[in-house]
């Protein structure tokens, strides 16, 4: 059995000797320590006595340090030892340049790594890893396995088979500009001119493109034919594509974990900086960290165009344009065991975003009609016929979807949002998607207003979770992200907000974890990284600290759950009732006014019964691509068709022209 | 070929200055130079104290023996002539030529036994002069070489008395000439009885309190030769001489040789020590030795600023700090090189002080 | 900056290949910061980059404190 000795030089710590000697042991290794504070000589001594293999020391560097620990190695060449005993050395500001400066055979810096220790003491070489044994393994994460979707609750099981009855039924043969763009773009893709720098086929492009511009709004005709880019939008430079490469090449990838024990949960980070280089960057640090996974965000009025733009754009403000190269060149970039999930309830290109981004490669994708089609969002009839449509693409191409129930920040009952997020799961089961909702952990207003977190953010936060254990066996995914409206602008303070609500989604069995960054609450400027690392360390911390121990239900967190489950089931039984799920949405079932909800306005009346009735909505005069004739002014209001007296918002695009009925 | 240590009292001595001075004048005499070392030197700024330091920039025709990582790090241009078995933590050591002059991180073997294979490999390939820059204050592996350097300074202490006196112990150091019998003589501390027969201890070092002990009640009368010839702290033979052992106090004295002196213990303890055995007519020898050739001094040290918690550059005045040292220690050449007149260091490179002294009867 | 109490701390992430350079960075930028002593009070280097915290002291107890003067003494 191999021998080492292990001698502190500190005078007073030697708490890292102790963690070798132990870590040794366990490897098999016979172990002698010395005391803190021994000198060169009494290690010597002790070395010449007990013929170790090697002798490990630690010391911290510092002015007269290095003489000492010269001398050390000088006496082990004078008494003859260093012919049997190879010499090792760690500590504060040793660095190998310094080992080698001092004589000792290997230098240990940083944080103890035993495969390191044990390749020296063994005499061979060893292979620096990218990252700890446990990143160095990692795969992407399966946020569905191993879930079965049965419903324990009978009653809400039967109420869900009858709204996502009727939402099909009323669905089916339904079609949007948006899912015929959607159409056309997976064309153009499967023919290879989804580019515009494709080289071969420039006639099927000019086709498709012609066929999309016509289903498109006059801003996004305006950059296919006279290349105007939207404000604050760029193209990247082919410097800046090309370099990148060369920065990330002295990296070195591979992760840290954020969990301290388990295997879930996996921890989401948004990205959206706006610059597709700058989001690599992010994520790349990110996932050194330890990150999981990672979600696109892109400017919210990309949700608000008929049509995608296409290029490698860089955005000025928040939120990375929805792109085929974006999206290709953001992939290209993210660990394969990294997951990415792409957001796909983007208004009126929710389809569109969603062939874009299976083609490029996304894991996840992210849906939620009643949240997508409420404030300020799009109008729920289209967002149902798009949403339907995506989530059987989503069945079709095997992509898992979560569910965002963001709506309790305007004011949502959670019980109203759980009850959507139950209708979207429900009916990509009945499709075959495999959903995952996300309850929004936060300090919304209606907990605020109710005063259900007055006491503490616990009781609400893990009945939140609870009542989805008690309703289905579904993977729950709390974002996006935890903690929302508990930040501030302060560093330390988001950061452990942040890090509590992600200790106890672990602790309650939450299957993944979306988080955000120390600049949550900081509305100015584009997320920092520093902000991001603060978060990760903070959780890893607070994950660290809690380990095994779990968060139980107070009798108050169990009598929150038991209302909740009521109240959920109230609402769907509301919505059956109806027999009308859009109407349902428009009438505020699943919040209204008073919970500060309204019906989005995007795209209202582009739905139709088939391509056909598509095509008279969109009449022959409106010719997108000639759209430079087109002014503000010259655009109508679009007809109340549906008698709600609604008209498209400012931001809204307008499909519709002069003689639009 | 001839090989010189340059070793330093402590970091921040000169020792690369003086390196780098003899590879001048090594140069300008057409010498076939070589240079390596026990350590590592690369870096431009002090790792401790943030100060400048002085670098390696190499003439063509010179030899280098360095990690293959280091050499990568320079900017001088070179030719690879051999690789070695010598691995250190900066990497494989190799032995190569340079062709282009510049920048050389010098990083060679830590041990003395691979110190030698080096040597050899500069030996074979023509080399007239071999220079082995020290490390910190490391000096053992030098015993390898033919003569050895020693750059003292305010860097040791600020005290100019104090360098002084401590340079006067290590001279008094090298003053033991080598023992005639010194191959007869193993690993291990041995204690030759009046009488000649011979006990030899486990051990060839003394450093700890058990082995004097050990040698303690091996004695049971006179001693001739009592030899050492691994490390030995000189307080544990002071305390063996000063527990009445009177066996002790004329027998010889046979230490390893002066570097392993140096290493085991403060040169002011030696010097009383030796000044002591000399006293009482004791002999000490070596079983290796290697002259001590000349000294140099430096007046810099980097001064601590306790209140930035940062360290600026200081002096000591230089011609005191030179008067000082030159006058503790007669006979040996002490030079501050930045002094005019420059030194001919080449011919004290050749100096002889082999058996100069040996002190008692 | 005669109004700091005590000490600015920078905060930060720097592209660098490991923790040495990332040091000889951090202190780099305190320099081009014009921040005298500048010290590196954190650093961790994973992957890419390192997060950094960069401190330098304005005011050390027992220094002279700006703040503490009269305004008409700092006028």
């Amino acid at each position: 059995m191999s021998k080492v000795l292990l001698a502190p030089l500190d005078p007073v710590h030697d708490n890292a000797i102790k963690l070798l000697n132990r870590k040794l042991v366990e490897a098999g290794y016979e172990t002698a320590t010395l005391p803190p504070g021994s000198t060169p000589e009494e290690v010597i001594e002790q070395g010449l006595t007990w013929r170790p293999s090697a002798i490990l020391v630690s010391r911290t560097l510092g002015y007269k340090v290095g003489e000492i620990l010269g001398r050390l190695v000088d006496l082990a060449e004078a008494s003859g030892l260093r012919e049997t005993a190879r010499l090792g050395i760690g500590g504060m500001a040793i660095t190998r340049e310094v080992g080698a400066e001092l004589g000792f055979d290997a230098t240990f810096v940083g944080e103890l790594n035993l495969p390191e220790v044990l390749a020296f003491l063994e005499g061979r070489e060893f292979k620096a890893q990218v990252g700890d044994e446990r990143a160095e393994k990692r795969t992407k994460p399966n946020l569905v396995e191993g879930y079965t979707y049965q419903f324990k609750d009978t009653r809400i099981e039967a109420l869900l088979d009858a709204i996502t009855n009727q939402i099909l039924a009323w669905a089916e043969g339904k079609t949007s500009p948006g899912i015929e763009r959607a159409k056309i773009r997976a064309e153009m893709i499967a023919e290879g001119v989804a580019s515009g720098d494709c080289a071969g086929k420039p006639g099927v492009r000019q086709r498709l493109l012609d066929q999309y511009l016509g289903l498109c709004g006059p801003e996004i005709v305006a950059f296919y034919c006279e290349n105007k880019l939207p404000s604050g939008v760029r193209r990247l430079r082919p410097d800046e594509i090309a370099n990148l490469p060369h920065v990330l090449q002295d990296g070195r990838p591979g992760a840290a974990h954020i969990r301290h024990v388990g295997q879930k949960p996996s921890f989401f980070t948004q990205y959206g900086t706006g610059c597709p280089v700058m989001d690599v960057m992010h994520i790349k640090v990110c996932e050194a960290w330890g990150v999981d996974g990672v979600i696109h965000f892109d400017p919210s009025w990309g949700a608000q165009c008929e049509g995608l733009l296409e290029g490698s754009l860089s955005h000025e403000h928040d939120g990375t344009i929805v792109t085929l190269e974006n999206f290709r060149f953001i992939h290209r970039y993210i660990d394969p065991g990294t997951a990415w999930l792409v957001r796909v309830h983007r208004g009126l290109n929710t389809p569109e975003t969603l062939v874009l981004g299976q083609a490029s490669g996304a894991d996840y994708l992210k849906i939620n009609i009643p949240y997508g089609s409420t404030g300020g969002g799009t109008d729920p009839e289209r967002l149902t016929v798009d949403g339907v449509y995506c989530l059987r693409q989503a069945a079709q191409y095997g992509l898992p979807y979560n569910i965002p129930g963001n709506d309790e920040l305007s004011g949502v009952p959670p019980h109203k949002s759980f009850a959507s997020l139950l209708i979207m799961t429900a009916l990509g089961l009945k499709l075959g998607a495999r959903p995952i909702p996300n309850p929004l952990l936060c300090y919304s207003p209606y907990m605020m207003v109710h005063g259900a977190m007055d006491d503490n953010m616990v009781d609400m936060n893990l009945a939140k979770l609870a009542v989805w254990r008690e309703i289905v066996d579904a993977p729950v995914w709390p974002g996006e992200p935890v903690g929302f409206m508990t930040h501030t602008p302060d560093r330390v303070q988001s950061s452990v907000t942040t890090a509590a609500h992600a200790a106890l989604a672990s602790s309650a069995g939450a299957v993944a974890v979306t988080f955000a960054s120390s600049d949550e609450a900081y509305s100015k400027g584009p997320i920092s990284l520093p902000a991001r690392v603060d978060t990760i360390r903070a959780t890893r911390e607070m994950l660290r600290f809690f380990g095994s121990s779990q968060f139980r239900l107070t009798p108050v967190a169990v009598g929150l759950t038991a209302r909740l489950h009521e109240d959920i089931t109230a609402v769907l039984r509301k919505v059956a009732e109806r027999g009308d799920f859009v109407a349902a949405i428009y009438e505020g079932l699943l919040g209204d006014r008073s919970d500060g909800l309204y019906p989005g306005r995007s795209g209202a009346h582009t739905v139709a019964s088939d391509a056909a009735g598509l095509r008279q909505i969109l009449s022959p005069d409106a010719r997108w691509h000639q759209a430079q004739k087109l002014s503000e002014k010259e655009l109508r209001p679009v007809s109340d068709r549906a008698g709600h007296g609604q008209e498209t918002g400012p931001n809204a695009m307008r499909i519709g022209a002069k003689g639009d009925a | 070929m001839r090989a010189i240590g340059v070793a330093g009292t402590a970091k921040n001595t000169g020792k690369t200055t003086t390196a780098l001075e003899i590879i001048r004048q090594s140069a300008e005499a057409g010498l076939r130079t070589a240079l390596t070392s026990i350590g590592y030197d690369g870096e431009d700024k002090d790792t401790i104290t943030g100060l400048p330091k002085p670098r390696y920039y190499l003439p063509p025709g010179m030899y280098v023996a360095t990690s293959e990582r280091c050499l990568r790090a320079g900017s001088a241009g070179y030719t690879v002539k051999a690789a070695t078995t010598v691995r250190t933590i900066l990497g494989r050591i190799v032995v190569a030529e340079i062709d282009e002059p510049g920048l050389v991180v010098v990083a060679g073997p830590n041990r003395g036994v691979d110190l030698r294979l080096i040597l050899d490999i500069f030996e074979n390939l023509g080399t007239d002069l071999a220079i082995v820059d020290g490390a910190l204050n490391r000096i053992v592996p030098m015993i390898s070489t033919d003569g050895l350097v020693l750059a003292t300074g305010a860097a040791l202490d600020e005290r100019i008395a104090c360098v002084a006196r401590h340079a006067r112990a290590i001279h008094e150091i090298f003053a033991p000439g080598r023992a005639a019998d010194s191959s007869a003589w193993g690993q291990r501390i041995s204690i030759r009885a009046d009488r000649g027969h011979v006990t030899e201890l486990e051990t060839g070092s003394l450093l700890g309190e058990d082995t004097a002990l050990q040698i303690h009640r091996l004695i049971h009368g006179p001693v001739r030769d009592l030899v050492i010839p691994g490390a030995c702290d000189p307080r544990l033979i002071e305390r063996l001489l000063d527990h009445g052992l009177n066996c002790l106090r004329e027998a010889r004295l046979v230490l390893g040789s002066p570097l392993k002196l140096l290493a085991s213990g403060d040169p002011l303890a030696w010097s009383s020590l030796l000044t002591e055995a000399y006293g009482r007519g004791q002999l000490v020898e070596y079983i290796e030795k290697i002259p001590l050739l000349f000294m140099t001094v430096n007046p810099f040290y980097p001064r601590y600023l306790p209140y930035a918690q940062a360290y600026e550059p200081a002096n000591v005045n230089k011609c005191e700090l030179l008067a000082a040292v030159q006058d503790e220690v007669p006979g040996l050449p002490v030079f501050d090189i930045k002094q005019p007149p420059g030194p001919d260091l080449l011919s004290l490179l050749h100096r002889s002080t082999k058996g100069t002294q040996s002190h008692g009867t | 900056m005669s109004r700091v109490i005590d000490a600015l701390d920078i905060e930060t992430f720097l592209l660098c290949k490991d923790e040495e350079e990332a040091k000889e960075l951090a202190l780099a930028l305190a320099h081009e910061m014009n921040l005298k002593l500048g010290d590196v009070v954190f650093l961790e280097h994973k992957g890419y980059g390192a997060r950094v915290r960069l401190r330098a002291y304005v005011h050390r107890p027992g220094d002279h404190y700006q703040w503490l003067e009269t305004e008409e003494a700092q006028a």
